[in-house]
């Protein structure tokens, strides 16, 4: 077993981001938790779909090799490489894609339905002469719950964790449960034995090919979890960003929504080709950030390549991967500034900032 | 999950390394074997050994602190010179704490990982054996029970002793695993690299090994030696009575050619006394081995060879010769598979010393029948209850004449020689070994009288290892005997004599036909010597005749019980045969006490033919009466607890006994290959057909049983190996050393030292075990990684927190959230 000093530290690395943002911020909102935990699911979805085709490609992979008479792997690894990250990072972008598509679609029917109550409400009170400002306010603070921005941080908050969790939490348990019997029985016996971490108290601590003149294998992989949580983040938020963009553009009767991988694999493509425009507050912007999403995603798989294949290649994947974080960090601030919410939220938000300076009250609902 | 190779991938460490621990074992004057210290565990990091001794010679600052290591080394350089040069370097310094706490005062040595070689490598690779020169003789603790304890039998193989060398502090382990082994010697061998000549620097991360192997101290607070015995009279600091070990042993197996010797005691009159009158002359075989290290005693040279070709030999004389025509001849033959005579003779002499020296029972001295609820039964077993034994059986068969001892026919060094050693001077051993020369004149493998010296003070032949030997050393009429050997004056070279690489998977190789030629001759050198006349007045010549006569044919290497038998003796010793003969027996016994115990200790595959601890699940027989188990017992002791009752009060009362797998299944094989002798033949002529069964009770009805005398017990069919034969001819005999013996009205496992102890046997025992003993290999991080981890962590986290923070404030103040 891994020092707990050792354990702890990089348990704490690697969950920090998500765990602040989950309690802080998703926590605190129910409707915001659901969505947080929707949205976990959503990654066991795409999760489940990696594996499958990670299993069907390797199976594919194993029987080429075997079929080689030299009995060399002729498939060069690069090319194995790209064939199981490529459909991943698609299955994921799909994934996402559609859970946002999902959730515009609750958030339809909710609007809908609070206007269903807002006009119920004002034709009641117009029936009896009463005040419907009041009715009004909540429905609208509700309302503005669901916008983009929050929704968007919850789900890839929700995103984040699991994919943390899977991408670090099965390393630890890995180094957590070794001996645990052993241990016990051994200190109840003799008294004499050191406990966890064998009798020096640090050890058990697994150092990998990859990274093993460099760190332990524990502190690479939160640093991976922690840059990929931070990167789950915002590919959601650029989800939300452009899919939401493609929705308007379909509500003018523009572009079919997630007509992309949902389905003509080929317009979407084609409407991809737009990345190079710059993140707007468009149709081509939106698709940018789709496009963002997928390109950066490969980007962040294929820079962790040196971590599996090459003596301390951790020693090239961190700091690229860090510069892939950055790089998105960089693109989405400048990309979305100002204008990340919709038009109508916005205009709500405007709305609720006049009347809230008219009525002296908060409509803050927590 | 399959067993761990390495500490490279998650979920896959060494936490329990695959691995055979060093033998551990206290005698009559001390300890041998490894272990740790103290009851803490030992840990160092791994190097190999070569690299700490060349390096140690750099040091100069004695008593100066090391980081402590574990020497890793390959099993060819496993010798005692390897770990008497590791003992001394480490012996000028005291052990650092770099890797744990040491409080038990020891060097930086902490333990030896011995790996298993790298299958490319072996061409060439000379494995010693760790027996010493002269194998139980001087030197070692069984020096009393050899006949020419100095002699150097073991001179081809490098025999340096180490199973004797006390190694209390050295925790020794064997990786058999040729990955993980692979893996451990290339992490030592950098490890090694990596500190250069500076052996003080502790380097993190380092892989570690880390030892619980406790096995009891070598000497005791005011320094004297523990030995078996004060082991096994232990008493802790209240007073109470705990032992610390157990004696080593098991059960014996022997049974006659021809007519079943009588039950036990009997007090009829009218009894077979021609036939229990009559000289035995004994053919025999050690059943077990040993090695360094436990679990891991193929002895495919030293045990299973010397069984096959037993077997085989009463195969050959059960099909061949009918009853009536072996009750004709002057000695009976007896077949005995002694257990423990790797560990001071234990079978032979406990077995010699009952049957000639003249048992006493005290405690049921008319033989009571071993199951009071069949008293009345005419095929009942009649034991003793102090000292026990399930089985009086022995009292009559007579004298011993003389025996004939099989070692190491396996490997004759490519040769096609045996040897028969012994036998040199006038005499009945003298004809033995004429008539075993003369039987194998004319065949492909020939025998011939040994070269060994004559190095005795009285000018006698030295015995290799053998039953014989127990046989010469405790007969007062100076019956001896002859052991037909694989080897001449010495073993042969590079024979792994008692290795744990003795195996056919390994590096042992065995000549099949070797091994049919040497059963061949047993069983008609046993028809010679049993025709053999009372004033030896026959001839060899005449003798050998007689017996070519009545076994003209051979035991062939292809035929099928040579190749079922080699495959559960060789290779897969828990096989189908031996399971079916172990639970045939297992369900007969079953039908006479009432209980059915299973079958003991399985031999495993690979075969170990390590003899196990002696206690009632491995072989130790017990008494079970009024709800308690004895192992042994005396209701006339006047010092007897009250819960203490006289055996028989209760109807289940009963004498138990469960015997190992390989025990069992010799028990079934010999009644089988022996009873074929009753067969009444087809009217046609030809062999009957057999009954299937699965117990005795399935064999009431058979047909084809018959005696050549007045003796019942050849009618009586029994099962065995699932088909119906006639007698029950094999018997259990305790194979538990002669100076120890179960303490009268206690539990079974308790034992104590016999008042007429003579201190000539090794005494031989086995520490207690803790359920919890084994080793495991880590990568040990150092303090450093988990402080800075555990810093960057929590200044991360409190980043994190300040920045989500800052997130929801700003949040709330744009009015969305």
């Amino acid at each position: 077993m891994t020092a707990p000093s050792l354990t702890i530290g990089t348990a704490l690395l690697a969950f920090s981001p998500t765990l602040t943002l989950f309690f802080l911020i998703i926590l605190p909102k129910p409707q915001l938790t659901i969505l947080s935990v929707v949205a976990a699911f959503a990654y066991l979805l795409s999760a489940f779909g990696s594996s499958l085709i990670w299993l069907i490609l390797n199976a594919i992979f194993q029987f080429s090799t075997n079929n080689n008479d030299d009995g060399s792997n002729s498939s060069s690894s690069i090319g194995a490489l790209l064939a199981l990250t490529v459909p991943s990072v698609l299955i994921q972008c799909i994934v996402r894609m559609q859970f946002v598509k999902l959730y515009f679609s609750v958030e339809d029917v909710i609007r809908k339905s609070v206007a269903k109550h807002e006009a119920e409400t004002t034709q009641a009170n117009n029936n009896n002469n009463n005040s419907t400002q009041e009715e009004h306010a909540e429905t609208n603070a509700l309302q503005l719950q669901l916008n983009d921005l929050s929704c968007s941080l919850a789900s890839g908050t929700g995103y984040a964790l699991l994919h943390t969790l899977f991408l670090f939490g099965t390393l630890l348990a890995s180094e957590s449960h070794e001996g645990s019997n052993y241990y016990g029985n051994i200190n109840s016996a003799s008294g004499y034995y050191g406990g966890g971490g064998g009798s020096t108290g640090h050890g058990g601590t697994l150092y990998q090919y990859s990274c093993g003149g460099v760190m332990p294998s524990l502190m690479n992989g939160a640093l991976v979890g922690m840059m990929f949580s931070v990167l789950d983040v915002f590919w959601m938020m650029l989800t939300f960003f452009g899919m939401r963009r493609r929705l308007r553009s379909s509500r003018r009767g523009g572009v079919a929504i997630v007509g992309g991988c949902g389905g003509g694999m080929l317009s979407f493509l084609r409407e991809m080709t737009s990345f190079w425009k710059g993140i707007d507050d468009s149709t081509q912007g939106g698709n940018a950030a789709l496009g963002l999403v997928i390109v950066s995603h490969l980007l962040a798989s294929l820079v962790l390549a040196p971590n599996g294949t090459m003596e301390d290649g951790c020693k090239i994947a961190l700091p690229s991967l860090a510069g892939v974080v950055v790089l998105v960090a960089v693109l989405f601030f400048r990309g979305v500034k100002g204008h990340f919410l919709p038009m109508d939220q916005r205009a709500r938000i405007e709305e609720l900032r006049l009347g809230e300076g008219g009525m002296m009250g908060s409509h803050h609902v927590e | 999950m399959s067993a761990a190779t390495t500490l490279n991938e998650p979920f896959n460490n060494l936490e329990k390394l695959p691995h055979s621990p060093c033998v551990t074992l206290y005698h009559r004057n001390g300890r041998v074997g490894c272990g740790t210290l103290e009851r803490g565990v030992m840990t160092g990091r791994l190097l190999h050994w070569s690299a700490v001794v060349s390096n140690g010679s750099n040091e100069s600052n004695a008593q100066s602190s090391l980081p402590p290591y574990v020497a890793v080394l390959d099993e060819a350089d496993y010798t005692s010179q390897t770990i008497e040069m590791l003992q001394t370097f480490s012996s000028n310094f005291v052990a650092g704490d770099e890797y744990g706490p040491v409080t038990d005062g020891g060097g930086p040595l902490r333990g030896v990982l011995v790996l298993s070689t790298d299958p490319s490598n072996v061409d060439g690779v000379t494995f010693p054996s760790p027996e010493p020169l002269t194998p139980q003789g001087d030197g070692t603790p069984m020096e009393y029970l050899s006949v020419g304890s100095s002699y150097e039998w073991n001179v081809n193989n490098n025999g340096d002793g180490l199973t004797f060398a006390d190694m209390s502090g050295v925790p020794t382990v064997y990786v058999a695993d040729s990955q993980t082994a692979a893996y451990l010697r290339n992490v030592a061998s950098e490890q090694a690299n990596s500190i250069s000549s500076d052996l003080t620097t502790a380097v993190y991360p380092s892989v570690l090994s880390e030892f619980n192997y406790y096995m009891g101290p070598s000497e005791t607070t005011d320094g004297t030696k523990v030995t078996s015995q004060q082991c096994l009279e232990w008493k802790d600091l209240d007073g109470n009575w705990s032992p610390k070990c157990l004696p080593l042993g098991g059960n014996s197996i022997w049974a006659v050619a021809g007519t079943p010797v009588p039950l036990g005691y009997t007090d009829d009159e009218n009894a077979n006394d021609n036939n229990q009158d009559r000289p035995t002359v004994i053919l025999s075989a050690s059943i077990d081995s040993t090695s360094m290290f436990h679990e891991l005693s193929p002895g495919a040279n030293t045990a299973a060879s010397n069984i096959l070709s037993l077997l085989l030999a009463a195969e050959l004389l059960g099909s061949s010769i009918k009853d009536e025509v072996l009750d004709q001849l002057y000695s009976r033959i007896t077949f005995a598979f002694f257990q423990g005579e790797s560990h001071g003779f234990i079978g032979s002499r406990l077995f010699v010393k009952d049957v000639i020296g003249g048992f006493e029972c005290q405690a049921g001295n008319e033989g009571i029948p071993s199951v009071l609820k069949r008293k009345d039964e005419a095929s009942t077993v009649r034991a003793c209850l102090n000292p026990l034994r399930t089985d009086l059986t022995f009292q009559n068969l007579g004298d011993i004449r003389g025996m004939i001892a099989v070692d190491q026919v396996g490997n004759l060094g490519g040769g096609k020689n045996l040897y028969v050693q012994g036998g040199t001077e006038n005499g009945f051993d003298a004809f033995l070994s004429e008539v075993m020369i003369e039987l194998s004149a004319n065949g492909e493998y020939t025998a011939q009288a040994s070269s060994a010296s004559n190095n005795n003070e009285d000018g006698t032949a030295s015995l290799p290892p053998s039953p014989v030997s127990s046989l010469v050393k405790l007969s007062a009429s100076g019956a001896g005997g002859v052991v037909l050997t694989g080897y001449d004056d010495a073993f042969v070279a590079n024979s792994l004599y008692h290795s744990h690489l003795d195996s056919v998977s390994m590096s042992q190789s065995i000549d099949k036909d070797a091994i049919a030629a040497s059963a061949t001759l047993l069983a008609r050198s046993a028809v010679a010597a049993a025709y053999q006349n009372e004033n030896n007045e026959v001839d060899a010549a005449t003798a050998a005749a007689y017996a070519l006569n009545l076994l003209p044919n051979a035991v062939s290497s292809s035929s099928t019980t040579f190749e079922n038998i080699y495959n559960c003796l060789f290779s897969d010793g828990n096989c189908d045969a031996f399971v079916k003969y172990a639970s045939v027996e297992s369900a007969n016994d079953a039908i006479h006490t009432g209980f059915n115990l299973g079958i003991g200790q399985p031999l495993g595959k690979p075969p170990n033919f390590y003899v196990s601890v002696y206690n009632h699940e491995n072989g130790q027989g017990f008494v079970a009466a009024s709800g308690f188990k004895y192992g042994a017992m005396d209701s006339s002791a006047e010092d007897k607890e009250d819960y203490v009752k006289d055996y028989g009060d209760n109807e289940n009362d009963a004498i138990l006994l469960r015997p190992s797998l390989l025990e069992m299944s010799l028990n079934g094989l010999l009644n089988d290959f022996l009873g074929r002798g009753s067969f009444v033949d087809s009217n046609d002529g030809t062999a009957p057909d057999l009954v299937d069964c699965s117990s005795s009770n399935d064999c009431s009805s058979v047909s084809y049983c018959s005696s050549s005398d007045s003796s019942e017990l050849a009618t009586i069919s029994t099962c065995a190996g699932g088909k119906c034969i006639c007698g029950s001819r094999a018997h259990y005999h305790p194979a538990v050393d002669e100076a120890i013996s179960p303490v009268a009205n206690e539990a079974p496992g308790w034992f104590t030292i016999d008042e007429n102890d003579q201190g000539v046997s090794a005494m031989i025992t086995e520490p207690s075990w803790s359920s919890f003993v084994g080793v495991r290999a880590y990568n040990d991080a150092g303090t450093g990684v988990g402080i800075y981890a555990s810093i960057s962590g929590a200044l991360f986290t409190s980043i994190c927190i300040f920045v989500v923070y800052r997130l929801k404030k700003g949040l709330v103040k744009e009015k969305v959230y």
